[in-house]
């Protein structure tokens, strides 16, 4: 069953945990990929995904339609990834166990998440992990920009309505990105085979 | 020089190979159990808030009789000063 955001409207207005299940069953996969893509470990993706499906069931009455449905999702998915890895990262510079100024790379993980993603193939996941790391060392906006186009596929066009940026903001960010992971890499090579 | 920069485009492209992942079913029991977990958190904790709210409420009501209580019995203990003033007058006239 497909609605259009007016139908789902309707039924949400006539009957609240129908419209929550129709939204399980369209989004979950989308809302769960997107989560896994920026946390990278299954366990942490599936809680922030019910938080995110918790947080669209108590705020489903305030939804009136002024965005696109699949945006507000995506939106609420968005900020509650970026609010948990803002934690991750908090928990690890107030610890004692940050190597940030002592090791000899420029590509340090910055959060204490264990690598757990298994859309990644056992063959390719240490270079994954390479290319994941380096992602963090971006600032938070290019890297959800890069996430989401080269990793989930959008257009500029949609992550520009995700992020509630202009396209030519996500093609700026994209642009940055880009120049940015290359000098890490760069700086990563060179220093592991020294 | 090119091999490097081959490292590093391949490593950049990586993102490519990432396959979708299929929700597990225990996710999917997770999220459809929202709505009922919801409304069971709606139905116990605002009575227990409403009791503790309660109870605070008479609590405090009560703290407030007893004060006031004890505040009148230590007024009517020491005598007025008007009571003080008139003796005081009177004590001075006789002298």
């Amino acid at each position: 069953m497909h609605l259009d955001d007016q139908s789902f409207l309707e039924l949400s207005k006539k009957n609240k945990d129908r419209a929550f299940n129709y939204l399980v069953d369209a989004y979950s996969s989308k809302v769960f990929n997107t989560c896994i893509n920026l946390i990278r470990n299954k366990e942490d993706a599936e809680d922030v995904t019910q938080e995110v499906f918790t947080a669209i069931y108590l705020s489903l009455d305030t939804f009136g339609g002024d965005s696109k449905l699949s945006t507000w999702i995506y939106s609420i998915a968005l900020n509650k990834s970026k609010e948990f890895l803002r934690k991750k990262t908090r928990k690890k510079r107030s610890g004692m166990m940050t190597t940030i100024e002592t090791d000899d790379s420029h590509i340090v993980p910055k959060t204490t998440i264990e690598f757990n993603h298994p859309g990644v193939l056992l063959e390719n996941k240490e270079r994954t992990q390479i290319l994941f790391d380096a992602l963090d060392q971006l600032a938070e906006n290019q890297k959800v920009a890069y996430t989401m186009h080269k990793i989930e596929g959008m257009s500029y066009s949609e992550i520009a309505e995700s992020t509630e940026l202009s396209v030519s903001s996500v093609e700026s960010l994209m642009f940055r990105a880009k120049k940015k992971l290359q000098q890490l890499l760069e700086d990563y090579y060179k220093e592991n085979e020294k | 020089m090119n091999k490097e920069r081959n490292k590093i485009e391949d490593t950049m492209n990586m993102g490519d190979h990432v396959q979708h992942v299929t929700p597990s079913s225990d996710l999917m029991n997770r999220l459809k159990a929202i709505p009922s977990q919801v409304k069971q958190g709606y139905d116990t904790i605002p009575k227990k808030i409403v009791w503790m709210a309660a109870a605070s409420i008479v609590l405090l009501i009560g703290l407030n009789l007893l004060s006031l209580n004890e505040y009148k019995d230590s007024q009517s203990d020491t005598p007025s000063t008007e009571t003080v003033d008139d003796s005081y007058l009177s004590y001075m006239k006789n002298v």
